[in-house]
């Protein structure tokens, strides 16, 4: 818990914020190595010292006061300590001895102290990741190493990984969620000849022309440079290291403000293996990154590489489909392909599918294949991220996207028996179509071959669905108009609130209705207005009178302290949340003074534990 | 704390071959510095029945052990792995003998008491062996080996050789886990000097865990502190041994040897405080990455004049040697303070 770091913006696990330090400092940052030594004038972040240096405690505790004494508390002061690599397991070291101050007025104000995996955190500002540039390369261990001991400290401080920062690792080590990293890197290739940039390194002996055009880089040529004497080529180069380090980290904070870390890092991280292994990692270990990653975006979510199946939205959106969402009783589905306009149903290829299917469409489900999302059921087609996505369109699909869209809708097609299973598609779409029928020995009829929107195309569909529902034994399910808006709704919201969602359309209270214009969507019960549908990212807001009927649940709660909340809830008030809430989720906020609902800010795990920052942007309160 | 469950570990993974127990397991010739002038010298490294301390475990660094004899060696080994030893030495006018049993010479559990005896006899008897320098860890040392020792020899100049490592009982403690305190080696030491013995204290350049500069200052430190109880001091120079902590944390790149420059300058500031008092480094394994080591352009003629030095003991000797990787050195000193357990790798 921290009075001096507060986190302004998130994306994922990564963010902007600020050390509260003289002078303030933007992160994540990029500390310089050599200032952290200097005592005597200190700057925002300075080091007391290590007892390797042989130094008493008297003596590193004297440090400490005289570096209060100089800066005050706009310094934070890295407490004495005595490092150790992490091939040094824990249980070896046995207890190490620790920095203990005689008098607590002297360590007062900004602290921070190494972590060590295994070893309970000492209560500070910043923490240092022991060890950290030695796992470099080693992407398994380096991620367990950062998860284990993220997990293990407050959310609201400041994580520092040292001598491990280059152009191009920076972008991946913030989006795992550091905040602080230092130049050590950067020196010491310009004092090994070394030119850095995010694409990789370069020997200054083998570089023709300089790719880049910093201040330095623009006047001179690697040639001239290979002449000075080594001091002023080292000071060269250590400029352009420094610059070409911050350059990047500017880069990477603009794409954190703009929601869009993870598209860039899909591409960046190919430099290296470890760092493209970083990102695999991070997807498979899921729940670190899912647990940080908002519930929607504002921005279009770019699917253009492989990873991008993995990515967490992809993956969660697959799961709650699987999990939460549940199809309306109807005997006929209906498979249609993707499109590029996004909502589907407003593509001309979708129209004309329904048009097609005419007074036979309230008899059947739709449900649209695509890549990477898998499935998408028609009433989802709006929630973030079904409405939100871009991807290559090559007409080749590889055997990934093959795999992964035929096991999404395998898994749909055993869960759920429909009397018919119809599928308006072609090509690579049939393919999947079909591996998926002859795993579960069911049968699909298809509509078309080549042009799906051919008259031929689109007449066969209209007949294949006519005969199905004018067949003897045909049950005649269907769903009326009043019927499909609630039934759209309740998809969207079993989708956001899981099976807790329920209360809301009980009609225990009166008569539900649906009113509003598609995708304007309310729903209300009676007169009372229970939720609206935010077309923008396809999910509910609720009225006061929406959350009063889901409070029981205590799903996607927060419960407050004694307090009448005026605009937005902080994190220090917040007494309980549920943890499965995410970023971005519309929440339910109860304390004994009011009932209100707004949208998080932060992941409900994040609201318990932290003591600064926006936890619940509140839309409506109602005093209790 | 302690690191020895750490070395037990690797320890136990490697395995004494067996060999011959009646040759010693090393002894080659050299150059010492003896009162001032070059002495021919003749090194043994007796296979003795090992190390007590390093086969429990013992320092970080120390790949000796695995040097000790698969079986106790018998009085008559001890006998024929001096001859064969000596044999090196017959060309030699006079010369100084130093004798090593990758332990301490004056364990008797190590060594026994008669082997002690003939081996120093048969060198008392020899007049073309003009000094006898043993080593041993100090809480082996009493009043009366040390007296004993120098009647064998006949009051022959007697050296005893302590691992001292650091004057740090932290450093000694936390990162080589040697096993006993400055102290110990105070006490022996005097205990040495008033039986009418020489000291020479070994110290250890970079342990583990140590930056450039942490391990630069403890050593320049380290002379200082024991300096009013050594006669000599050499400064070995960390190499990666096998079967070692030291070893197990390098090949993860988790630990550098030092640089050569900072034994030179190590060398240049403590000469300058101690003129009188004779320095010496042998930088074994230089230029190889498990040794110590600058650029690859420059270890060998740096390695050169620590060799030169430690013979002259004139500064103007570590003044030969230039090189651009110095500034990287500069700089390692001045960063790695700051890297938090991860070494700055070149």
């Amino acid at each position: 818990m921290t009075q001096y770091f507060e986190i302004e913006q998130r994306d994922g696990a990564a963010r902007i914020g600020k050390l509260l330090l003289s002078p303030e400092l933007r992160t994540p940052c990029i500390l310089s190595t050599a200032e952290l030594g200097k005592l005597e004038s200190p700057g925002p972040v300075v080091d007391a010292g290590s007892f390797w240096a042989v130094k008493s405690d008297e003596e590193l505790e004297g440090h400490i006061k005289q570096i209060r004494e100089k800066a005050g508390k706009g310094t934070l002061i890295i407490l004495p300590h005595q490092a150790y690599p992490p091939a040094i397991p824990a249980e070896s070291l046995g207890i190490i001895e620790r920095f203990t101050a005689s008098s607590s007025e002297n360590i007062e104000g900004p602290t921070g102290s190494l972590l060590r995996v295994g070893e309970k955190p000492e209560k500070t500002d910043l923490y240092i990741m022991e060890g950290a540039g030695t796992l470099e390369n080693n992407a398994r261990r380096f991620l367990g190493t950062v998860i284990e001991l993220k997990n293990q400290i407050p959310p609201d401080t400041a994580f520092y990984a040292p001598n491990l920062a280059l152009p191009e690792n920076v972008a991946m080590l913030v989006y795992l969620g550091i905040d602080i990293l230092d130049d050590t890197r950067a020196e010491i290739a310009a004092y090994s000849d070394i030119y850095l940039t995010a694409a990789g390194n370069f020997y200054l002996d083998s570089l023709t022309e300089f790719p880049c055009r910093c201040r330095v880089c623009a006047s001179s040529t690697p040639e001239e440079l290979r002449k000075l004497p080594k001091t002023e080529r080292a000071r060269f180069l250590s400029v352009h290291n420094k610059d070409a380090l911050e350059a990047e980290l500017s880069l990477v904070r603009e794409k954190i403000r703009a929601g869009t870390l993870r598209e860039y890092i899909e591409g960046q991280c190919r430099v290296r293996p470890w760092l493209t292994a970083l990102l695999r990692l991070g997807d498979f270990e899921y729940s670190y990154l899912e647990e940080r990653i908002p519930a929607f975006r504002q921005n279009q979510l770019l699917a253009d590489t492989s990873e991008a199946l993995s990515r967490i939205e992809v993956a969660r959106f697959a799961r709650r489909v699987k999990e939460r969402y549940t199809p309306p009783e109807l005997e006929i589905l209906v498979l249609f392909p993707c499109s590029a306009r996004k909502p589907y149903s407003t593509s001309q290829s979708h129209q004309k599918f329904i048009l097609a299917l005419g007074k036979y469409r309230k008899f059947v489900h739709e449900v649209v294949l695509t890549s990477p999302l898998g499935i998408v059921p028609r009433e989802l087609e709006l929630t973030y991220p079904a409405s939100h996505y871009d991807t290559a369109v090559t007409g080749h699909w590889d055997e990934e996207e093959k795999a992964w869209v035929s096991g999404c809708l395998e898994t749909y097609l055993s869960m759920y028996r429909y009397k018919a299973v119809v599928a308006h598609v072609e090509g690579a779409y049939r393919e999947i179509c079909e591996r998926a029928a002859s795993k579960l020995g069911i049968e699909i009829t298809y509509t078309a071959t080549g042009n799906l929107v051919s008259a031929e195309a689109l007449s066969s569909l209209r007949n294949t669905v006519e005969s199905i529902c004018t067949a003897e034994n045909f049950s005649k399910k269907s769903l009326n108009a009043e019927e499909e808006k609630k039934n759209f709704l309740r998809a969207i919201a079993e989708y956001q609130f899981g099976g807790e969602a329920a209360p809301l359309f009980s009609e225990e209270a009166g008569k539900l209705a649906v009113k509003g214009r598609f995708p304007k969507y309310q729903l209300f019960v009676g007169k009372k207005q229970l939720a609206t549908l935010v077309p923008q990212y396809g999910m509910l807001a609720l009225s006061l009178e929406g959350a009063e009927l889901m409070l029981k649940s205590e799903k996607y709660l927060v419960k407050i302290d004694d307090f009448l909340p005026r605009g937005s809830i902080l994190a220090p008030g917040v007494i309980q949340a549920d943890p499965g809430i995410r970023p971005n989720d519309e929440v339910i906020v109860l304390g004994k003074k009011a009932l209100c609902v707004g949208r998080a800010v932060m992941g409900g795990e994040e609201m318990v534990k932290s003591s600064r920052g926006v936890a619940v942007d509140v839309r409506h309160v109602r005093k209790l | 704390m302690t690191l020895n469950k750490a070395v037990m570990e690797i320890r136990q993974r490697i395995k004494v071959k067996p060999s011959p127990t009646d040759e010693p397991a090393a002894s080659w010739t050299g150059i010492d510095l003896v009162n001032g002038t070059q002495v021919n010298t003749l090194t043994v490294i007796f296979k003795s029945a090992g190390c007590r301390w390093g086969k429990a475990g013992g320092c970080t660094m120390c790949g000796y052990v695995y040097d000790c004899a698969s079986e106790p060696p018998t009085l008559e080994d001890y006998k024929a792995q001096l001859a064969r030893a000596m044999k090196k030495a017959e060309k030699f006018p006079e010369f100084m003998v130093k004798i090593f049993t990758s332990g301490s010479f004056l364990d008797e559990l190590e060594v026994p008491r008669e082997a002690r005896d003939v081996i120093l006899k048969t060198l008392a008897d020899n007049p073309r062996v003009v000094k006898v320098l043993v080593e041993t860890r100090p809480n082996f040392v009493t009043e009366e080996n040390v007296q004993e020792c120098l009647e064998i020899l006949k009051n022959k100049p007697f050296e005893l050789a302590f691992g001292l490592e650091t004057s740090s009982d932290r450093i000694r403690r936390d990162s080589i886990n040697k096993g006993f305190t400055f102290e110990d080696f105070i006490r022996a030491a005097e205990t040495s000097r008033k039986n009418g013995a020489t000291v020479k204290a070994y110290l250890m350049l970079k342990p583990l865990f140590l930056s450039e500069r942490q391990a630069l200052e403890d050593i320049v430190r380290s002379i200082d502190d024991a300096s009013p109880y050594a006669d000599t001091i050499s400064i070995n120079l960390c190499n990666v041994q096998k079967g070692t902590l030291v070893e197990a944390l390098w090949e993860k790149g988790q630990y550098r040897p030092p640089w050569l420059w900072s034994i030179i300058e190590i060398l240049k500031r403590a000469k300058a405080a101690h003129p009188d008092l004779p320095l010496m480094s042998d930088p074994v394994g230089a230029g190889s990455k498990r040794g110590p080591h600058n650029c690859k352009l420059c270890s060998s003629d740096a390695a050169d004049s620590l060799r030169m030095f430690s013979l002259t003991q004139n500064l103007e000797d570590l003044n030969k040697t230039d090189c651009e990787c110095k500034e990287l050195w500069k700089k390692v000193l001045e960063l790695e303070d700051f890297t938090y357990g991860t070494p700055i790798l070149d």
